[in-house]
């Protein structure tokens, strides 16, 4: 890297986040600091919404996914704009009646105190720990590919959101989320258009992407009424709905986006924005990923793209079988990038019979590739137990860092350091507003004055900051609880959700009843989990935890008002 | 509190959400349709 991506790198790092802090360092009351006094337009409102939902991994691992595994999870989109027009419809509303700053406050107004605290405890245990995964997980792979300092890496990161978002609060969080999704976007436009320029000569983006088709890489719609499969249409549009709806109706980190606006319209556009933008975004840094593919069908590579690794393996007594491996996987490639020539051109032709063995040919060595590289990876964790990181991970950044312009590189590290500020950001600001409206103001220290809770706010902000460093800090020390992070959310979001629609819709059903139903649906969906993790697919974990609190919230009600009449 | 909930009235808007919202809705059945056409025509 070089001095120019250094300078354009922090150049556009330091500029927003200077920018950001300096033009909202003034909040007198917490409605300020948390609804940024109710000011924003639906531009930044959207943009905010999309930068609080697309961390850095989103960047990272997307389109390593998309090499990987083809374009299908583009499909864990496909609930959101029907979650996004109810969410419209229904909770921005009532949200703006109650003039509420958490959605959990609602649930006191509608049930009782306990229902609000349970939603807001689950609320913050999931995205506490998440919020130092949101750090952690690009730190690692930036810092070793780029070979800097891990804890340094997490400590100007983190230090530099805990700075804005402590300092000037949601408005600051809102503000500086906005140009940073500027920056993603034209970053991300920017590698869109290298990798085409730099596909070889005589292949066009269609041969490319009817190579990648022919590998199976662009299904981005599937039918299949397969449950077992994890992404097809049907999964979206049910699993993915409800998914959404959480997310966006539920989770503070959303909720409070769009609650700064200026106006219930203010922040339905906001939302429709994200609508009708989010599904394209997902479906082209897929495609980035499957043009990423197509690139290294024609371009050699290491036998992992995670470089860092094999330089310590080449360190051990397993050099030798690295080596074998190695030259392998060369000869491999030498034959992949004859094999794809051979194909484009029986395309270009249109000789069905050479297509076909042009496909299953290059199909073959795909699939000798990949074992050549599963091989190597399990030749890592052998010698290196801890290291779990997927090698797909590290897919987009060697493009980046081999084969894009010097300044250009900096740039795209800007975007996925912008993405991990910015949605970390979001994250923190409602990790603030949740804890300090619901448990200090509420519970621990009730009627203090505007400012006493300002400095709370600010402290408790701080706070939880400190928390995910130092969650990101140890995160190496026990790599599985990241998954289990993340599995945690699909596990909890099906039951909060399930509490906000018997709030909305069952308006028969009491406190007690939906507090005891929830507990229960939670419990429930831990065992489905642990027991039938293998024959679900973990979208729909968010439909059962929801219909369960719906089904024996109206049950328990029902029994709870048939006890008078018994007596 | 249903009540105190549905008794507030919040400011008139005078968008057209219902129109907002088929269009969303319409953008949404044409970028799916754009995404079927791109996985069978690559196949």
């Amino acid at each position: 890297m070089s001095g120019l991506d250094y300078a354009v790198m922090l150049g556009t790092l330091l500029t927003i986040v200077i920018y950001g802090t300096l033009k909202t360092r003034k909040s007198k009351n917490i409605e300020g600091y948390f609804l940024g006094d109710n000011k924003l337009k639906w531009g930044t409102i959207g943009l905010s919404v999309m930068a609080t939902q697309a961390s850095a991994i989103t960047f990272l691992s997307t389109p390593g996914l998309a090499f990987e595994s083809g374009m299908a999870f583009v499909q864990n989109y496909l609930g959101l704009p029907i979650a996004l027009i109810i969410i419209s419809i229904v909770f921005i509303p009532i949200y703006y009646k109650l003039k509420v700053y958490t959605a959990y406050e609602y649930l006191e107004r509608r049930f009782d105190l306990k229902s609000r605290l349970l939603a807001a405890s689950l609320f913050l245990i999931q995205r506490g720990l998440a919020a130092g995964i949101t750090i952690y997980a690009p730190a690692i792979v930036l810092s070793s590919v780029l070979n800097w300092n891990l804890t340094l890496t997490i400590l100007v990161v983190g230090v530099l959101v805990i700075i804005y978002t402590v300092s000037g609060g949601s408005k600051a969080v809102s503000l500086t989320q906005k140009w940073q999704m500027g920056i993603i976007l034209i970053g991300m436009g920017i590698a869109f258009g290298t990798i085409i320029n730099n596909l070889p000569q005589g292949v066009g983006v269609i041969d490319g992407l009817k190579l990648a088709g022919k590998m199976g890489k662009t299904d981005a719609i599937n039918f299949s009424f397969d449950v077992k499969e994890r992404y097809t249409f049907w999964s979206g549009i049910t699993g993915g709905l409800f998914l959404a709806l959480s997310y966006f109706g539920t989770d503070q980190s959303q909720v409070q986006r769009y609650l700064g606006g200026s106006s219930v319209r203010e922040s339905r556009m906001g939302l429709m924005f994200n609508a009708v933008l989010k599904i394209p975004m997902q479906f082209f840094i897929l495609l980035t990923g499957v043009l990423v593919f197509v690139f290294f069908q024609f371009q050699q590579h290491d036998v992992l793209f995670d470089s860092t690794s094999l330089g310590l393996l080449e360190n051990t007594e397993s050099k030798g079988q690295l080596d074998e491996l190695r030259s392998e996987h060369y000869a491999n490639h030498d034959k992949k990038e004859a094999a794809s020539y051979e194909l484009i051109s029986a395309m270009d032709n249109g000789n069905e019979d050479a297509i076909d063995r042009a496909t299953t040919n290059l199909r073959e060595l795909n699939a000798e590739g990949k074992s050549l590289r599963n091989a190597a990876k399990e030749l890592v964790i052998s010698e290196f137990p801890n290291n779990t990181q997927r090698d797909s991970d590290y897919v987009f950044i060697t493009y980046i860092l081999n084969f894009m312009p010097a300044g250009l590189i900096g740039l795209l590290l800007a975007v996925i350091l912008s993405a991990a500020m910015s949605s970390t950001a979001g994250e923190l600001n409602a990790l603030g507003s949740t804890s300090s409206v619901d448990f200090y103001k509420r519970v621990i220290q009730p009627g203090k004055s505007e400012k006493h809770y300002l400095i709370a706010s600010k402290w408790l902000t701080a706070l939880w900051g400190a928390i995910a460093l130092g969650f990101a800090l140890t995160a190496d020390l026990f790599e599985n609880l990241i998954e289990a992070v993340n599995i945690l959310g699909s596990i909890f979001y099906g039951t909060i959700l399930g509490i906000f629609l018997v709030a909305f819709f069952f308006k028969f059903v009491r406190g007690r009843s939906v507090f005891i139903a929830a507990l229960l649906a939670q419990i429930s969906v831990i065992l489905t989990f642990i027991f039938f993790s293998e024959y679900i697919s973990y979208l729909y974990f968010n439909i059962i935890g929801c219909g369960l609190v719906i089904l024996f919230g109206i049950l328990f009600s029902a029994i709870e008002n048939r006890k008078p009449v018994v007596e | 509190m249903e009540d105190h909930i549905d008794k507030k009235e919040l400011p008139s808007d005078k968008t057209n959400w219902k129109k907002v919202y088929l269009l969303v809705i319409g953008w949404f059945a044409l970028f799916t349709l754009f995404m079927y056409l791109f996985t069978v025509l690559t196949a």
